[in-house]
């Protein structure tokens, strides 16, 4: 079957997706998107996780009510054709936990063979990720990305009892495995004083990229303020990282206290003042579809926004 | 996890530092340190990543590098989020030319094909 970039296999037709033409017509009725999308878009695949981060961005912990149920095997994968017609060149797998859909790598492999040229990555929290699926990834070209939010303080970060050793082993067996692995931190009250250790263990295990930011005032994070960091206290965190023995692993901050992509509080607006006011790629570089098959221009702007 | 003994032991080694609350960056990296990157940057390796903001993120790390190593770009190298991840090639002749596992692309390959070109620009995520 010849691959091209414009009429991927089995999206001419019924082949690959299960569906008539006219639920066809339907999901793209069902799921507007935007005439031209950006050309990365991150797919939310699932609300549900297995951890309960209480800092967790996501905006169905705020807003459940704007939730719709999740797409099926045969609608995200005729949502992703249809990205890919709109010129989408990259997606990010993502939930919620994506790895607790059964059908994920039927998912991951349909976007990663549609089109050689499709860039396709994987943001898990590793707690499922096995040897098999870590090699799935890796056969197929899909990138993947895991968080690791605390050592001593792993529990409070996740709300779970899990540990972060398996977190750790992913990220030394993508070193070993020449399969570069990112890694995000989120730094709360919580973690802050053990974030240096933190961002050494990820280091030292073979991150190939570390991301730091601060905990947002959304999702679950709105009914957590007390673990929310001051500006201050971020820039703080800044330079204890600075601090740390350089291990060769590039890294970045995220500055951002508040998204404003969303709407806030005005108290929240208040203690977290955008300091300047700049353009934003969203909408324009990365875009969204959420569970239920809805386009949001970011992961933090909200479905009614 | 299929670990080798040596990586296992390094993961031995932070529980055991997390345990007894000592800190976990005085143990021994195995890593190279590849300055090369930094050098060619024009910047401390440290500085790589530093300072973006969301808004200024633009096209990925291999290409800010490559940019501040032409003398566009000295002191901040801009770069991305990896998690738009260019997909990293495990080929032969694709395998990451650095230590860091960044996968930089060599200039040929580029030539042949447009598509090597990191173009990552992604929101923030983490949770």
């Amino acid at each position: 079957m010849t691959k091209t970039k414009t009429q991927p296999p089995g999206r001419g037709n019924d082949a690959g997706t299960g569906l008539s033409p006219n639920r066809r017509a339907n999901i793209s009725g069902r799921f507007p998107l935007p005439e031209r999308l950006p050309p990365r878009i991150t797919l939310e695949t699932t609300t549900r996780c297995n951890y309960q981060c209480p800092y967790c961005y996501c905006w169905w912990h705020e807003f459940p009510e704007s939730a719709g149920p999740e797409l099926d095997t045969a609608e995200w994968k005729e949502l992703i054709g249809l990205c890919i017609r709109k010129g989408v060149k990259s997606f990010l797998f993502t939930g919620g936990e994506a790895l607790l859909r059964n059908d994920i790598r039927e998912l991951l492999d349909d976007a990663a063979r549609t089109d050689p040229q499709i860039d396709v990555s994987l943001f898990t929290n590793g707690l499922l990720m096995d040897e098999a699926m870590f090699f799935f990834c890796r056969e197929r070209g899909v990138g993947i990305s895991t968080s690791l939010q605390g050592l001593r303080t792993h529990g409070t970060m996740t709300g779970t009892e899990y540990g972060y050793r398996k977190t750790l082993e992913l990220i030394s067996l993508g070193r070993r495995e020449d399969w570069p692995l990112a890694v995000s931190i989120v730094v709360t009250k919580e973690n802050r004083d053990e974030i240096r250790d933190v961002f050494a263990a990820a280091a030292l295990c073979g991150a190939s990229f570390i991301q730091l930011g601060p905990m947002l005032p959304e999702g679950r994070g709105a009914t957590r303020p007390e673990w929310l960091l001051s500006r201050e206290e971020w820039e703080s965190v800044k330079g204890e990282i600075r601090a740390v023995k350089d291990f060769g692993v590039p890294y970045v901050f995220c500055d951002e206290m508040i998204c404003t992509c969303r709407s806030h509080a005005p108290e929240i607006e208040a203690r977290f003042p955008v300091l300047k006011e700049t353009p934003c790629e969203a909408g324009r570089e990365f875009g969204v579809i959420g569970p239920d098959g809805k386009y949001r221009k970011c992961i933090h702007s909200l479905p009614l926004d | 996890m299929p670990l080798s003994e040596k990586e296992k032991k390094k993961i031995d080694e932070i529980e055991t530092a997390v345990r007894e609350k000592t800190p976990v960056e005085k143990l021994n990296a195995d890593r190279k340190i590849d300055l090369e990157i930094a050098k060619a940057a024009g910047c401390e390796s440290r500085l790589m990543g530093d300072m973006i903001p969301l808004s200024k993120r633009r096209p990925g790390l291999e290409d800010a590098l490559r940019d501040a190593a032409d003398g566009k770009s000295k002191k901040e190298v801009w770069t991305t989020m990896g998690f738009f991840w260019k997909r990293p090639k495990h080929h032969e002749e694709d395998k990451p030319s650095d230590e860091t596992g960044l996968n930089r692309p060599d200039p040929d390959s580029q030539k042949k094909d447009k598509h090597d070109k990191n173009e990552n620009a992604a929101p923030r995520k983490g949770k």
